[in-house]
């Protein structure tokens, strides 16, 4: 053999074993070391929340909920003549946190799931944990609250999202105290055969307020893959708020 | 490939073990921001609309 072929074949040779390692290196990176990240910050984020807890302001205020002819309590019927209820209820309400910051905790005993939210969906508040789309509501305020998180990578705190089902309890702490949710079934524009809720990623209408006081939680699907995205709905059942939003 | 840039560097030991040391750390951190960005393909954290 000549000794240019020889050169060729031993660089092809060395190019596929760093090329193998490179992509070992990611996989690992992927599903083991961006787990040790996020398991350091929630470590942090966790020591901070009850600190954080005690700055936060919370404030009563005067809450008109928008009474529809035909006695329905609700704030988004397109078309509605809304007559306003001349009688405010008082509904605590409280400061939103920094971006990046810890703001609440989340559980879901029926995957195993206790994990500490941040502020923000940017990419590095997601690596810390679930994030809150700011501009959303809180959890525990009316409206809808949206919460994103990785599901395979990241400590993956929404890899079982897929598992909920109707009726599922969720529990989120915030400073107000603990918001109990209820999984509903999914919506049928969205839902597959299997009963999740899954659409694209430029799917903006679950973000889109809601009446009532819901948890709309988002991930990736299917698992490895951004393509789209799965979508969980919850719905507030008990809380500090939940009387006088319900109307119970 | 580390040990090649090292025999072809000039100058003192000291001073060519400390630009393969930077070339070492700055290949790392490469490597490590495509994995960020290739995450993405496989979980990007599940954002509506980001």
């Amino acid at each position: 053999m000549r000794p240019r072929t020889i050169r060729i074949i031993r660089g092809t040779g060395w190019t596929f074993i760093w090329l193998g390692a490179y992509l070992m290196g990611f996989v690992a990176y992927q599903l083991w070391f961006t787990n040790l990240l996020t398991a350091r910050d929630q470590s942090a984020l966790a020591a901070g929340l009850d600190a954080h807890f005690e700055d936060v302001v919370v404030e009563e205020v005067e809450w008109f909920p928008v009474v529809v002819a035909g006695g329905t309590t609700t704030t988004t019927v397109p078309g509605a003549e809304p007559i306003p209820d001349p009688v405010p209820k008082i509904l605590f309400v409280e400061s939103e946190s920094e971006v990046g910051e810890a703001f609440a905790q989340i559980r879901i005993p029926a995957i195993d799931l206790d994990v500490t939210m941040v502020e923000g969906v940017r990419r590095r508040d997601l690596k810390k944990g679930p994030g809150h789309l700011s501009g959303s509501p809180l959890p525990g305020q009316p409206g809808n609250a949206v919460i994103s998180g990785h599901r395979t990578t990241y400590g993956a705190p929404f890899g079982d999202l897929g598992e909920l089902t109707a009726g599922t309890r969720i529990e989120v702490e915030t400073a107000l105290g603990v918001h109990i949710y209820e999984v509903r079934e999914a919506p049928e524009r969205c839902r597959t055969e299997e009963g999740l809720c899954v659409v694209k990623p430029t799917d903006l209408w679950v973000a889109e307020p809601r009446e009532g006081a819901w948890l709309t939680l988002t991930t990736c699907h299917p698992k490895f893959s951004a393509r789209r995205r799965l979508i969980v709905f919850a719905e507030l059942v008990a809380g500090p708020n939940a009387e006088v939003i319900l109307g119970t | 490939m580390l040990s090649s840039i090292y025999h072809r560097l000039p100058g003192p030991r000291a001073a060519r073990l400390a630009v393969l040391v930077a070339v070492a750390v700055l290949i790392l951190l490469l490597v490590i921001w495509s994995y960020e960005i290739l995450g993405d393909i496989l979980d990007s954290g599940g954002t509506v609309g980001e």
